[in-house]
C-alpha cells in the first residue's frame, strides 16, 4: 500500500501541497484529478523522488522510501522525454540499467516492451525520427521495462487517440491485475471514472475528496431517483408524498431526493398512477458532478488566477 | 557508485561517437602535427652550405669551419671545380655561399650578416696570420693569438633570475597551456551542453526518478573528464612521438617536465571549469540560450591565457605570481611559471592547494544550483531561484 502522508510542498510564496494525504491499494487504479496548477505533479514528483516535501513523507507498506526503493518504480512524467538521438533500445537498456537492472535484463526487456508495442522495427532508429506516438510507446516502455512495483503516470493518455487510450488502458489494468498499484492523473474525468477504482481529488493542494468510485458516489448522499412520466411534466403526482423533493425537471424527466426510510416502490407506485412510466432508476452523480461540488470555483474577485503549482 | 559510473559511462561513449569530437580531434591532431613539422624551438636547422674553390678560398672555408660556434652559424663546406661551377651551384640553391679566394664571396642576392662576419673574420685573421707569419712568429706563437673565446658577459640587473622566453621548456609549457585552454573550453561547453540538452529533451524527469541530481551531476563531470584526459594524453603522447621521429629538434627534459605539468594541471582545471559550466547550464533551459549564458566562464579562461602571456614576458613580476595562485588561472599560467624556472616549488604546491580548496567550495555549491535548476526545462531561471526553493511545475 502506498501512503502519502501530510506532504507539504511550498516554492516561496506559494503553498503548493498543503498536508497532502491519501492511500493507494495494491492492485489499485488510482484516478489522481485536480484542475491545473492544483499540485498533482508535485505530488506525484515527490512519490518519485523527483521533488522533496518539505514535510511529511511517502511510505510502501509502513516503510519510508529511499532511492532504491524507488528504483523499482515506473514513471511518466508530464513532461515527456528520451534522448532524441539515441536509438530506441540502446536508450532503453541505459533506463533501464539505472533502475538497477543487469545490462543483459535490461538490454532483453527493451527487446520484449518494443515488440509488445509494436515497435520491433524501429528500434535502431534515433527517437527523434519516430512519430509522436511511437515516441510515446517508447516513454511507456521507459516505465515499464523494468517490471515496476508501484506505476506513476502524469498524464498518460493526453494527446492519444481513442486506440491509443485503449492500447494504454489494457497495459495498465494488466499491471493493476497483477498487484500493481497504478496512480495516474489525468483531465478526463470519465475515463478515469470508466477505469479507476479509487479516485482523489485535490485543489489548491489540499485534499478534498478520497476513496472509491462507489464509495463517493453514495457516501452522505440521500438517494436520488429519475423518473419520466409521459405526458405528465408537471410534477402534480409528487405532492402527495411525504420525504420527497423535487430537484431539477428537464426533458428526461425529473430528479427526486428521497428522505432516509422512503419507499422508492412507494414512489413508483405514484408515478404510474400519474401516467406510462418511460424511466424509473437511482441517479448517482458522475465524477464531473462530484468534481464540481467539490471543487471551488475560481473566484474573480480575489485578483488573478494562480498560475503555478 | 553504480548510478554515476552508468552516467559516466553513458556521457563517455556517447560523446565518443559524436560528430563533433570526431572533427575536433581531427583539427586538435591537424594543427600538433603542423606545429611538431614546424621547427619552432631551435630555428633554422639545415647548415648553410658554402663552396669554396682555389687555395685562399679553401684556407678562408677551413677557418671558418672551426670558427662557426662562435658566430652562431652552422655551415658545411664543399669545394667546386671554377668559379663557373660555383655559378651554377648558387643559382640551383646547392649552395648558398662560395668563398671565390681569401677576399670575395659570391652570394645569390644577399649574405646572412652572420655568415659575412664569419666568413670576414676568417679572411682577416688570415691576411693577419700572414703577416706575423712574415714578421717570423712561429705557428704555435701565432695559434696562441688566434685562439680567440667567448666574451664573458656581466649583467647589472642579473640575479639569476634572468629568462629566456624561447627557451624549449617555456615554449613547450606555452603550447601547452594553449592546448589546455582549448580542451577546457571544449569539454566545459560540453558539460553545458550535455546539461542543458537533457533539460530541453526533458529526458530529465525520468532521470532523476532513477539518480540522485549529484549522481547525476558528477557522473556527467566525471564522464568528459576521463575522456579528456585520454585525450590530452594522446595529444602529448602524438608530441612526445612526433619530436622524437621530426628528428631536426632536440627537447631537453624541461619540455617534457613542461610537458607533463600541463597535463598534472588539467585535472583541477578541467574540474573547476566544469562546475562553472555545469552551473551555466543548470539555469537555462534552450541550448540555444547557452551561448550567453557561458560567456562570463570562458571570459575568465580567455583572462587566463593572458595570465600565461604575462608569466612569459616577466615571471617574477606580482601580476604573474597573483595569477599563478588564483585557481581559475592557476591552470594556465602554473605550468608556465615553473617552466621558466624562476618560480620557487613552494608557489606551485601552495598554487595546488589553493585548486583543491576552491573545488572542495565549488563542488557543493554547484551541486545545490543544478539540483534546483534543472528541473525548470521550460524558461531560464535565475541563480537565485535555483539555490532557493527550486522551480514548481509548470
Amino acid at each position: 500500500m502506498l501512503t502519502l502522508d501530510r506532504l507539504t510542498r511550498r516554492f516561496g510564496d506559494v503553498l503548493a501541497l498543503d498536508q497532502l494525504s491519501f492511500e493507494v491499494e495494491p492492485g489499485q487504479m488510482f484516478g489522481f484529478v485536480g484542475s491545473n496548477g492544483a499540485g498533482k505533479t508535485t505530488a506525484m514528483r515527490i512519490i518519485m523522488g523527483v521533488d522533496d516535501p518539505d514535510g511529511g513523507e511517502v511510505r510502501l507498506d509502513g516503510q519510508p522510501l529511499d532511492r532504491d526503493d524507488r528504483k523499482r518504480f515506473g514513471y511518466m512524467p508530464e513532461e515527456r522525454g528520451l534522448y532524441p538521438k539515441t536509438p530506441a533500445d540502446r536508450q532503453l537498456t541505459y533506463l533501464g540499467r539505472l533502475h538497477g537492472m543487469s545490462r543483459a535484463d535490461a538490454s532483453a526487456a527493451a527487446d520484449h516492451w518494443l515488440e509488445r508495442l509494436g515497435l520491433h522495427d524501429r528500434r535502431s532508429d534515433p527517437v527523434e525520427k519516430l512519430s509522436l506516438g511511437n515516441q510515446q510507446r517508447v516513454q511507456l516502455a521507459a516505465a515499464l521495462l523494468h517490471d515496476p512495483v508501484l506505476l506513476v503516470l502524469d498524464e498518460p493518455f493526453s494527446s492519444l487517440d481513442p486506440t491509443g487510450v485503449d492500447a494504454l488502458s489494457e497495459i495498465l489494468l494488466d499491471r493493476a491485475h497483477a498487484g500493481v498499484p497504478v496512480v495516474f492523473s489525468s483531465h478526463q474525468l470519465e475515463l478515469v471514472e470508466r477505469l479507476c477504482d479509487a479516485v482523489a481529488i485535490i485543489d489548491a493542494g489540499r485534499l478534498v475528496a478520497t476513496g472509491t468510485v462507489d464509495d463517493l458516489r453514495t457516501r452522505g448522499r440521500k438517494p436520488i431517483l429519475r423518473v419520466h412520466v409521459d405526458g405528465n411534466p408537471a410534477e402534480d403526482w409528487i405532492t402527495g408524498l411525504d420525504g420527497v423533493t423535487l430537484l431539477t425537471s428537464d426533458r428526461d424527466g425529473i430528479l427526486l431526493e428521497l428522505d432516509e426510510g422512503v419507499d422508492d416502490q412507494a414512489v413508483l407506485a405514484a408515478a404510474l398512477r400519474a401516467g406510462p412510466v418511460r424511466h424509473f432508476g437511482p441517479e448517482r452523480p458522475t465524477l464531473v458532478d462530484l468534481y464540481r461540488e467539490v471543487v471551488r470555483r475560481p473566484d474573480p474577485s480575489t485578483g488573478p488566477d494562480r498560475e503555478v503549482a | 557508485m553504480g548510478a554515476i559510473r552508468l552516467v559516466a559511462t553513458r556521457e563517455f561513449s556517447e560523446r565518443l561517437r559524436s560528430k563533433t569530437f570526431l572533427i575536433s580531434n581531427g583539427v586538435v591532431m591537424l594543427l600538433l602535427l603542423i606545429s611538431v613539422s614546424i621547427p619552432f624551438l631551435t630555428g633554422d636547422s639545415d647548415p648553410t652550405q658554402v663552396g669554396y674553390f682555389g687555395d685562399g678560398g679553401a684556407r678562408v672555408a677551413s677557418v671558418a669551419m672551426t670558427q662557426q660556434t662562435n658566430f652562431s652559424v652552422e655551415i658545411e663546406i664543399t669545394e667546386v671545380a671554377d668559379e663557373t661551377a660555383a655559378t651554377a651551384a648558387i643559382d640551383a640553391g646547392d649552395l648558398d655561399a662560395v668563398v671565390l679566394d681569401a677576399r670575395t664571396v659570391l652570394v645569390e642576392r644577399t649574405i646572412d650578416t652572420r655568415l659575412e662576419a664569419l666568413l670576414a673574420n676568417a679572411s682577416n685573421s688570415l691576411r693577419l696570420d700572414d703577416r706575423l707569419s712574415d714578421a717570423g712568429l712561429s705557428e704555435q706563437e701565432r695559434q696562441g693569438l688566434f685562439a680567440i673565446g667567448p666574451l664573458e658577459v656581466r649583467s647589472r640587473e642579473d640575479d639569476g633570475s634572468t629568462v629566456d622566453p624561447f627557451s624549449p621548456a617555456v615554449m613547450v609549457a606555452f603550447f601547452g597551456v594553449f592546448l589546455l585552454y582549448g580542451l577546457l573550453v571544449i569539454y566545459g561547453q560540453w558539460v553545458a551542453q550535455g546539461i542543458v540538452e537533457e533539460k530541453q529533451s526533458r529526458v530529465i524527469e525520468v532521470l532523476l526518478s532513477t539518480v540522485r541530481p549529484v549522481e547525476l551531476l558528477i557522473g556527467k563531470i566525471l564522464g568528459l573528464g576521463v575522456l579528456g584526459l585520454a585525450q590530452i594524453l594522446l595529444i602529448a603522447t602524438i608530441a612526445v612521438g612526433g619530436l622524437a621521429m621530426a628528428d631536426t629538434l632536440e627537447l631537453p627534459g624541461s619540455g617534457y617536465g613542461a610537458l607533463a605539468l600541463v597535463v598534472a594541471w588539467y585535472l583541477p582545471g578541467y574540474l573547476l571549469y566544469a562546475t562553472l559550466f555545469a552551473m551555466a547550464g543548470a539555469v537555462v533551459s534552450r541550448v540555444e540560450d547557452l551561448q550567453s549564458a557561458v560567456m562570463p566562464v570562458i571570459i575568465v579562461l580567455v583572462l587566463a591565457l593572458v595570465g600565461a602571456q604575462i608569466a612569459i614576458a616577466d615571471p617574477t613580476s606580482t601580476m604573474a605570481a597573483a595569477a599563478g595562485m588564483f585557481p581559475f588561472t592557476a591552470p594556465i599560467v602554473q605550468p608556465v611559471l615553473v617552466a621558466s624556472g624562476v618560480v620557487p616549488a613552494w608557489q606551485m604546491v601552495l598554487a595546488a592547494v589553493f585548486a583543491v580548496l576552491a573545488l572542495a567550495i565549488l563542488l557543493p555549491i554547484c551541486a545545490r544550483i543544478y539540483r534546483g535548476g534543472i528541473l525548470a526545462t521550460r524558461t531560464r531561471t535565475s541563480f537565485r531561484a535555483a539555490w532557493g526553493a527550486g522551480t514548481p511545475p509548470s
